[in-house]
């Protein structure tokens, strides 16, 4: 697709503010607390908006239109059942820990609930995660600028990396949550008008209806097996291994969600932060999803919507949305696309430096490199973190070639490292048996059969790299079910090897294990002050949308 | 007006999108191009992020903007 002026202005002037963010911000940020974690001194609706932004990334973007086109709207369990659920509960149950304890990352929670070592694992784990799925975005982004505009490959990393790098390293966490917010309203307002002139153009939900599959126009019909579905999954693996591992594994203990509440003003709104979040992330399958529908529904009414092939000559799912962009944007709105389009790119990988700093810094610098320095001295050090965290990345974006899609690739990372955390952090938190040790083995042990299940197991051509024990239908069911085998084994390890060791004192846990805090009396009687009803109300609109799109 | 009133996100971005509609509104009366309905779709586009952009604008100047702004950091 070709550019006009226009475009490059509205593109130019959008890094013009993303830049100016930072340097607005940076006399603001005078300590690493100011750089690392924003005094937790962040209005609540932009908490709310910058805790969804920071997982609106490429993957949601392009991967989520590439996963609508793929597997229709079986995508939207995504939302439906594998986020509303898990950022209600991280609002209601678990944030009171995470900003009671006044930990300032997850890992550091860790430490405070177990030990050193506990922490460190994590610590060590996610910072690589997070440098891995930025280098991932970078690469992402490169490619797609080379194939729809013709950008070397070379200038759109150098170039994204370097917008990034500055506004991160100016005003730190704040800068790039107040950015965040900024593509929030970019990436919807620029995707909307896609979707009503995609609608329009197809003949409206009934031309959608007439030209689509009727099995990727439902949620939960043909469940009953994996034969059935466009996903290739059945009921208890999507229940349990999306809808419950993973979504909890994800949006209760990744720390790049998670930081994005813990910053919050006072206690009350880091726990509203998950659960206001909830309602524009239940609402994103009509910006996200839609165009991979409507995609199908425009190819069999007109010619030019055929998706082109991938180098491995299958079909590449990830044009979907480009290809609309092409097809139905003027020169003008198409620059405020690609403009949203960049803007996803840079909120996915700023939101990672930023975790990855902070981790980096707190639970890894200075609980084991340098102990007792100053305030300045950690400022200095987060910084620097965030130069080398972004070399990192594109390093790893020049490596991260040959997996097609963005999506599946991520979900292999996370059901690895995030699938057994979650068994971690609940008895941890509702158990207060458990013990520093079970944590640690536990983990451990379901990081190791979460790889051991992807070495003995084969689907569409991934994993089997020890022996092919058992075909899966399609990737996404092998993710899901390695995730859940992997909670089992960690859950089971936990607890064996805590009924074998000593707990903590009582006293060492208060604030920190459920049934040892004394319960939050919210003085506001008002329902949407309180966390409790606010997420029931969030939760009846879900299964509410589960039931119309059966 | 002073200098803090850009450190209110709703102000930033409430430029940001009066900014990129007035563009697309003048982009729209100005150029033409040879795509079918593309001024219209234009047209529309900026009007409705100029709406945004001055409604966010507006909510910056509410009583409460104070709570909005990041407090200065003591040295």
């Amino acid at each position: 697709m070709n550019l006009q002026l226009i475009d490059y202005l509205i593109i130019a002037i959008y890094f013009t503010f993303v830049i100016g963010i930072g340097f607005l911000l940076k006399r603001r940020v005078k300590t690493g607390n100011d750089f690392l974690m924003s005094n937790r001194n962040i209005p609540l609706w932009i908490t709310s908006l910058a805790f969804i932004s920071a997982n609106l990334g490429a993957q949601e973007v392009l991967g989520m239109a590439a996963s609508g086109a793929k597997y229709g709207l079986y995508t939207t369990h995504f939302y439906w059942l594998g986020a509303a659920f898990a950022m209600v509960f991280l609002g209601i149950y678990m944030m009171p820990f995470y900003y009671g304890s006044r930990a300032r990352s997850v890992p550091e929670y860790l430490k405070l609930r177990f030990d050193e070592k506990t922490r460190t694992f994590n610590a060590v784990t996610f910072a690589a995660m997070t440098v891995f799925s930025s280098g991932v975005s970078l690469y992402a982004l490169a490619l797609l600028m080379e194939v729809i505009l013709g950008w070397d490959f070379n200038f759109s990393i150098w170039m994204a990396a370097g917008i990034v790098l500055v506004y991160t390293y100016l005003g730190g966490l704040t800068s790039a949550v107040y950015n965040e917010v900024l593509q929030f309203f970019l990436i919807v307002l620029g995707i909307a008008p896609l979707v009503y002139l995609g609608l329009d153009k197809a003949g409206g939900w009934e031309g959608i209806v007439a030209n689509v599959d009727n099995a990727k126009l439902h949620l939960w019909k043909g469940m009953s097996s994996a034969s059935t579905n466009p996903m290739g999954v059945d009921a208890v693996s999507i229940i349990f291994g999306l809808g419950f591992v993973l979504a909890f594994g994800y949006w209760c203990t990744d720390f790049l969600v998670v930081q994005r509440a813990m910053i919050a003003k006072t206690q009350n709104e880091a726990r509203r932060t998950p659960i206001i979040a909830a309602v524009p992330k239940i609402l994103m399958p009509a910006i996200v999803i839609m165009p991979g529908i409507i995609i199908l529904a425009l190819q069999n009414q007109f010619t030019g919507f055929e998706l082109p092939k991938n180098i491995n000559g299958d079909t590449d799912y990830n044009m979907t949305l480009p290809l609309l962009l092409q097809n139905l944007y003027p020169s003008g709105l198409l620059g405020v696309g690609i403009t949203a389009l960049i803007a996803s790119f840079m909120s996915g990988m700023a939101g990672n430096v930023t975790a990855f700093n902070t981790v980096f810094t707190f639970d890894i610098y200075q609980s084991h490199i340098n102990k007792h320095a100053s305030e300045r001295h950690y400022y200095h050090v987060g910084k620097a973190t965030t130069v080398v965290g972004i070399l990192i990345s594109i390093g790893t974006a020049y490596v991260a070639r040959g997996f097609n899609s963005i999506m599946d690739l991520l979900q292999l990372v996370f059901s690895f490292v995030n699938a057994p955390l979650f068994a971690t952090f609940f008895l941890g938190m509702f158990w207060k048996r458990t013990t520093a040790n079970g944590a640690f083995w536990g983990l451990v042990s379901g990081t190791g059969s979460a790889a051991l299940v992807h070495g003995l197991s084969v689907a569409e051509g991934k994993g089997g790299w020890i022996a092919n024990v058992h075909q899966f239908y399609s990737g996404t069911s092998q993710a899901f079910n390695i995730a859940w085998i992997a909670f089992v084994v960690c859950f089971v390890v936990t607890v064996l090897v805590s009924l074998m060791g000593r707990p903590k004192k009582d006293e060492e846990l208060r604030g920190l294990v459920y049934s040892l805090t004394p319960k939050q009396k919210d003085p506001d009687k008002v329902w949407y002050k309180n966390p409790l009803w606010l997420g029931v109300a969030v939760l009846i609109v879900t299964v509410v949308l589960n039931i119309i799109f059966y | 007006m002073n200098l803090s009133k850009l450190l209110d996100l709703r102000f930033v971005i409430g430029v940001f999108f009066t900014l990129i509609g007035l563009l697309l509104l003048v982009h729209s009366f100005v150029i033409v191009t040879s795509m079918e309905g593309a001024e219209s779709i234009n047209r529309w586009a900026g009007v409705v992020f100029l709406a945004f952009g001055i409604l966010m604008i507006v909510l910056s100047f509410q009583k409460e903007a104070h709570d909005e702004i990041i407090e200065e950091p003591r040295d």
